[in-house]
């Protein structure tokens, strides 16, 4: 089954409360499965400010910032779930072969209770779509663009 | 026994990387990067991560101990840093350095990647030389990296309090990308700076970043932005040369204002008398020349490193972290239980 909705927002603050309702929606999903979100988008679309709002809805209070140079951040999170799962913040900005994503060991982060967000995950397409097969993975698929220097558009595609 | 010499790795990240310290002198520093040497104008493959530390970090540190002129019974203690960083990558560092403490019946040092980078100005040469006489605490450290952005307030050696950080990109990430949207490759921060200097730096308006905030945090993704839709506005056959100094040179400007305006703030706030610079970033010389006119005004001191090899990642600096840590007996007291932090900070 496939969703597809359009949304525009104004402003960073309204991308994150986008970002808070819509993995509000999804919660008691963590409970057997791995929430994926994957984000497409040029630079400076509101990608890591969408991830913000994501934090802040699992109650995670380290700063949520760009995971460009390190690749990965990780916040482990215990809301709601109990115990604690973790929150995977991956950025493929600097990967050249989708390959190398593999070596990020994605397979070992897609747990039941573990929230992982991708930016960039256009250049991640077919190894996401080998490592996620017959797993128990709900993956929201966010494109992001920009209207003018205020406003984003945001497509968001819910696949099972 | 007094510890002093002591060999220590870092694979926070692309670099495998190995030093021999002794004391604070730096006997070598062997760095192999994941990212091949910077091609300007050209693609550039960051090779991850994984499979290349495993691979480079035997040779890297046979090759320190082999500058250093040292064997194996020579060195007291092993240290590894233990975040922050990529996890799979910090893994490797520390696999490592477990087995060479059981192999050899060495202690261990887990280290904290940015308290190295922050303590990188006490390092001394091979002579012993080294640019700080005494220590004035608390000191402040404007630590500036491709994945960091901070300012940490030091009161004694150890004892540590993050002031501010970037809430969003670091200082060198924003580089990197709006070097990106002027098609001068991957890395491309080093270029801007390159290009900068020959630019006038008042051609195009960009906003400061975080200018009426009072706190002492960074932002420079809104940077990034505004650098987007200028550009934009810009037909590419008016993109030559001269037009990449004087945006390089913009650009430049206002994020090394950005960081001049939180120091003014962290000055008032927390009075200090000396800086310690750590990072990559801190390559620019425009801003190192702008943080040492705000530090003379304010009769602050500045402190570098000796040399450049210690401001990108390197094991030196974790040395240096390290042999305070041997002084205050913080080995790691379980080595089985010893894990990565790949989210460490300052407390």
């Amino acid at each position: 089954m496939e969703v597809r909705k359009t949304i525009a927002t104004n402003s960073p603050q309204e991308t994150q409360q986008l970002a808070q309702k819509l993995i509000a929606k999804h919660l008691d999903e963590l409970k057997s499965k791995c929430l994926i979100f994957a984000l497409e988008g040029e630079l400076g679309s509101g990608k890591t400010q969408f991830v913000k709002g994501l934090g802040k809805a699992l109650k995670i209070k380290q700063t949520i910032r760009s995971p460009t140079f390190t690749l990965v951040h990780e916040h482990p999170f215990g809301y709601p779930a109990s115990p604690k799962g973790m929150f995977y913040h991956v950025d493929a900005w600097r990967l050249s072969y989708p390959q190398e994503f593999l070596d990020l060991r994605l397979d070992k982060m897609i747990q039941p209770g573990n929230v992982i967000t991708i930016e960039w995950a256009d250049k991640a397409k077919s190894t996401l779509e080998k490592v996620t097969k017959g797993k128990k993975v709900k993956i929201i698929k966010l494109k992001f663009s920009h209207l003018n220097p205020k406003q984003r558009k945001i497509k968001i595609t819910n696949e099972d | 026994m007094k510890i002093k010499t002591i060999l220590s790795i870092d694979t926070s990240c692309d670099e495998t990387a190995a030093a021999v310290t002794c004391g604070r002198c730096v006997l070598s520093n062997v760095v192999y990067s994941q990212i091949k040497t910077h091609q300007p104008w050209g693609g550039v493959v960051p090779n991850l991560a994984r499979r290349e530390h495993q691979k480079k970090i035997g040779p890297v540190i046979e090759k320190a101990l082999k500058q250093a002129k040292v064997n194996w019974p020579d060195i007291q203690t092993i240290a590894a840093t233990q975040g922050p960083g990529l996890s799979i990558a910090l893994g490797i560092g520390i696999k490592k350095a477990k087995e060479l403490s059981q192999k050899y019946n060495k202690p261990l040092l887990a280290i904290n990647h940015m308290e190295g980078h922050f303590l990188s100005p006490l390092a001394l040469d091979n002579k012993g030389q080294g640019p700080i006489n005494k220590i004035k605490f608390p000191v402040l450290g404007l630590l500036v990296s491709g994945g960091h952005t901070q300012l940490v307030l030091m009161k004694k050696i150890g004892k540590y309090r993050l002031l501010g950080q970037t809430l969003d990109d670091a200082a060198g990430e924003a580089f990197d990308k709006v070097a990106k949207m002027l098609d001068l490759g991957y890395p491309g921060g080093p270029v801007i700076s390159k290009l900068a200097p020959q630019g006038n730096p008042l051609k195009y308006d960009l906003p400061i970043p975080m200018a009426r905030n009072q706190s002492l945090n960074f932002s420079f993704s809104g940077l990034k932005t505004a650098c987007l839709y200028k550009l934009k506005k810009i037909p590419d056959k008016q993109k030559n040369k001269r037009f990449l100094q004087d945006f390089s040179a913009s650009f430049q400007r206002v994020l090394v204002h950005s960081i001049i305006l939180k120091l003014q703030l962290a000055i008032r706030k927390h009075p200090f008398k000396q800086v310690f610079l750590g990072g990559g970033v801190i390559n620019n010389q425009h801003l190192v020349n702008e943080v040492k006119k705000t530090a003379k005004i304010n009769k602050i001191q500045v402190f570098l490193p000796y040399s450049q090899e210690l401001l990108t990642d390197n094991a030196a600096m974790i040395g240096i972290a390290a042999f305070y840590k041997a002084q205050r007996k913080e080995f790691v007291k379980n080595i089985d239980e010893l894990d990565r932090k790949p989210n460490l900070c300052f407390s």
